[in-house]
């Protein structure tokens, strides 16, 4: 990414009238270190895939390096065959005394129906980029109708309440940071909701990365994975709760883009079960992006965003192998992360579904010990539980006190393995043969034994 | 498999221990003293697995008494666990638990109850773990096999299904005496408590007890009054035997060692296996069965009488007879003679009752079993 402060800028301008058969002009500026005529070919596929009618082809481009005297205008007609004829130059402006660095480009595209589908995907891409909040880099887009500069529809950013990052913010800080007010704003479908801007602090956070940057070979390849779990609707505290399902944000080298094959394979593939996410299924949208559908939620909301990026703006990406290696380490670092500061909160379903007999289990053997009348035995379990004996003990008193030793066991041991092969015997067996499980319809009227 | 011995089994017998109340509650107490060691443990608190004698037909093992020709079926010590963190088995796990809390507090109150009352209490505190009396009947059996103690020292009794009538007199403790010769024909009903029975004092004049399937049966030998022309006693567990049948049976047994016990069951698989469960013992309650076996004989229906039964008589083995047909015969207990018996059955694929026999006349029964028990006929 840029070491130095840069801003980008979209621009949109339509026309005054909607049914006007006039253009929408866009224009894309940014504060960069000037463009290379070069970079502008790689339009060529898409100028061919994208109807005529649609777009001309034609940009104008307008860039200028920090060294330059002049500012170079260019028009860029992709439509023309012969590469060396793409490019005619148009009048040059000189510089005065100034110093500055940056490109525009502007084209039209035809007004047709689009206009309006054009704008919200483009509103919606926006959103996905401020999600990254990329360093040293400020975007903004505005929305107008022509002659009329009052009439902005659109502004991005809006003013935000979020923290200002320093320079030295890492990116998945800011990753963290841009995918909370996502979160908050239930993924930009409405403005900041007012009550959920709250309880910012009580989303839950899995932050999780993997690169190759420390191999001598390496290609400097990085992954960084946020996750942002609302657990209880309480912690949003609106109306649009227990959303099931996920619209993955998925950015390669700084860019929403679709998702590519491996990385959905991980998301899929993952063994969410272990954190107490039950996965219904997944699928890729008309748009590229990966949505996974949950099962029963548990959870309010879910938001997960990827970002995989070359450290070197230069190097080639390495096969899809490579990616979905990182991008599932990274993916199980996050939520590892999760698990790993809120215990009780992303237990494995396997866990959950163990603790709801942990209430009855502690009632059974509290009421067993507050029936007794041997006082000696009473008091020993008592000391055990570690409750004084000065108090007055009730079953309610013995059966919670069971039942936080057992929730925290249960939580403590939560996927580990071999925790069963540890556990202790309740009594003593003299000889244990391999441990053979009794089958659950082992007799039916108890008749037949033999 | 372990080959049955003279001189005991191979592997160590595992028994169920007759315990007074206190100690098993004391038994219980160390249950729980030790689950809560282990779940305040400092440095690693853990819950406890419950380590259960397994009741499969891979842990039991045939002996033979040295010296009588009793065998039995007996558990040895081979385990399988409950634990609560295993899914299939976090309920029976629990309900182990809920059991020994009922049965702690049954026996502080010196209260006795049988399995149907217990289900009640516990279908009524305890709906989700308890919705049928087969999850309350593992679950004593599971405690059981943990505490190593009799179902009725749990002071869970089964209500016993029993009678009995005939040449025998009764004699309770500070009660009248029970002639069970001049009693109607439904008999004398065998109670459930083992402690009752125990301390009966039993008096007999009889030579051969005969054991019937079927309380329909029973009832025809008891209104023909059998035991008037055969010097008998007749005893019924209408179908399967309880522990109770079995245990009074058994004390006949001891208290006159030269009275012979006859079967009389339908001719299928079932009616074998309850001859088996009489003459060995069970599995499912085999820590406690084993001592209650006794050297029965199986005197009919037998393949030799079906030439008595008219065609008609025949009906198709189903499904389950054919079951039962197969856990018996990949038993390993068969005698070969009663082998043979089976084998018959599966071959010609067909069952008949007892009751065929009356279409020579309902007194023909009765001649019928007089005639082969004195022609020695019986395996």
């Amino acid at each position: 990414m840029s070491e130095s402060p840069c801003r980008l800028t979209v621009s949109v301008k339509r026309p005054a009238e909607p049914a006007s058969p006039s253009q929408l002009r866009v224009s894309v500026s940014d504060t960069g270190m000037g463009s290379k005529l070069e970079e502008f070919q790689e339009l060529n596929v898409l100028a061919r895939e994208t109807p005529v009618e649609k777009w001309d082809g034609t940009l104008l481009i307008t860039t200028t390096g920090i060294n330059d005297d002049a500012i170079y205008r260019y028009r860029f007609n992709l439509q023309e065959e012969i590469s060396s004829a793409r490019f005619t130059k148009l009048a040059t402006t000189y510089k005065s005394h100034a110093q500055f660095s940056g490109t525009e480009v502007c084209l039209c595209l035809s007004n047709e129906a689009d206009a309006d589908d054009f704008i919200m995907w483009l509103v919606g891409f926006f959103h996905k980029i401020l999600v990254l909040r990329a360093a040293n880099l400020a975007c903004e887009l505005f929305v107008e109708q022509i002659g009329n500069a009052e009439s902005r529809s659109v502004c991005l950013p809006q003013d935000s309440d979020d923290v200002h990052h320093s320079v030295m913010s890492s990116n998945s800080d800011r990753l963290v940071s841009g995918l909370k007010d996502y979160a908050l704003s239930h993924g930009n479908t409405c403005d900041k909701c007012d009550k959920c801007i709250l309880n910012r602090d009580l989303l839950k956070t899995g932050i999780g990365a993997a690169n190759n940057a420390q191999r001598r070979k390496a290609k400097g390849l990085h992954v960084e994975v946020v996750l942002m779990i609302a657990r209880k609707a309480s912690d949003l505290s609106c109306w649009t709760v227990n959303c099931p399902f996920t619209q993955v944000l998925y950015f390669e080298d700084f860019v929403p883009c679709p998702i590519s094959q491996s990385s959905f394979d991980v998301l899929v593939s993952i063994d969410w079960q272990s954190y107490g996410f039950k996965l219904k299924g997944g699928f890729i949208d008309d748009e590229g992006n990966a949505v996974l559908e949950w099962d029963n939620i548990s959870f309010a909301r879910v938001d997960i965003a990827i970002h995989t990026y070359l450290e070197c703006a230069m190097l080639e990406r390495q096969g899809s192998q490579q990616d979905r290696h990182f991008v599932r380490k990274a993916l199980k670092s996050a939520l590892c992360h999760l698990k790993a500061d809120h215990a009780g909160d992303f237990l494995s379903c396997h866990g959950q579904r163990v603790l709801e007999y942990v209430p009855d289990l502690a009632e059974s053997i509290a009421g067993l010990i507050l029936s007794s009348t041997d006082k000696e035995f009473q008091d020993e379990c008592i000391t055990l539980l570690g409750l004084g004996s000065d108090q007055d003990i009730s079953e309610g008193l013995v059966q919670s006190s069971m039942c936080e030793k057992m929730v925290s066991i249960i939580e403590l041991n939560d996927t580990k393995e071999n925790v069963e092969d540890n556990a202790p015997y309740l009594f003593e067996c003299e000889r244990l043969d391999e441990d053979s499980q009794l089958d659950e319809d082992w007799d039916e009227d108890m008749v037949f034994d033999f | 498999m372990a080959a049955a011995s003279l001189f005991g089994a191979d592997r160590r017998l595992c028994s169920a221990d007759i315990l007074a109340p206190d100690e098993v509650r004391a038994r219980i107490e160390v249950a729980v003293l030790n689950f809560l060691t282990a779940l305040t443990s400092p440095t690693s608190p853990a819950i406890s697995v419950l380590p259960l004698i397994s009741r499969t037909s891979a842990n039991c093992s045939l002996r033979s008494g040295l010296l009588n020709d009793v065998s039995s079926v007996y558990l040895s010590y081979a385990f399988s666990k409950r634990s609560l963190m295993r899914e299939s088995n976090a309920v029976a796990f629990v309900r182990v638990w809920k059991v020994m809390e009922m049965c702690y507090k049954i026996l502080g109150e010196g209260k006795l109850v049988n399995q149907r009352e217990l289900f009640y209490k516990l279908l009524s505190d305890s709906r989700k773990y308890f919705s049928c009396q087969r999850h309350v009947n593992r679950a004593i059996q599971d405690v059981v096999s943990l505490l190593r103690c009799t179902r009725q020292s749990l002071g869970v009794m089964a209500s016993s299904r029993g009678a009995l009538i005939g040449r025998l007199v009764l004699h309770e403790p500070d009660e009248e005496q029970i002639d069970c010769s001049i009693l109607g024909a439904s008999g004398h009903a065998i109670t459930g408590d083992l402690k009752v029975l125990r301390k009966l004092n039993l008096s007999s004049d009889a030579r051969y007890i005969i054991v019937v399937e079927k309380d329909a049966i029973f009832q025809r030998l008891a209104e023909d009054r059998l035991y008037n022309q055969l010097p008998c006693i007749l005893i019924t567990a209408k179908g399967y035997p309880d522990i109770a049948t079995r245990f009074i049976l058994h004390r006949l047994s001891q208290t006159f060692p030269n009275m012979l016990i006859f079967t009389l069951v339908d001719w299928n698989p079932a009616g074998l296996a309850i001859l088996c469960t009489y003459k060995y013992g069970s599995i499912s309650m085999g820590l406690e069965s084993y001592r209650y076996a006794c050297n029965v004989k199986w005197l009919g229906l037998r393949g030799d009488d079906l030439q008595l039964i008219p065609q008609n008589a025949f009906q198709e083995l189903k499904p389950r007879d054919l079951q039962i047909a197969k856990s018996l015969m990949s038993s390993k207990f068969l005698q070969e003679s009663h082998r043979a018996e089976l084998t018959m059955m599966v071959d010609t694929g067909k069952r008949a009752e007892i009751e065929a026999l009356y279409s020579y006349g309902f007194d023909f029964l009765g001649k019928y079993i007089t005639r082969k028990i004195v022609q020695g006929d019986y395996i």
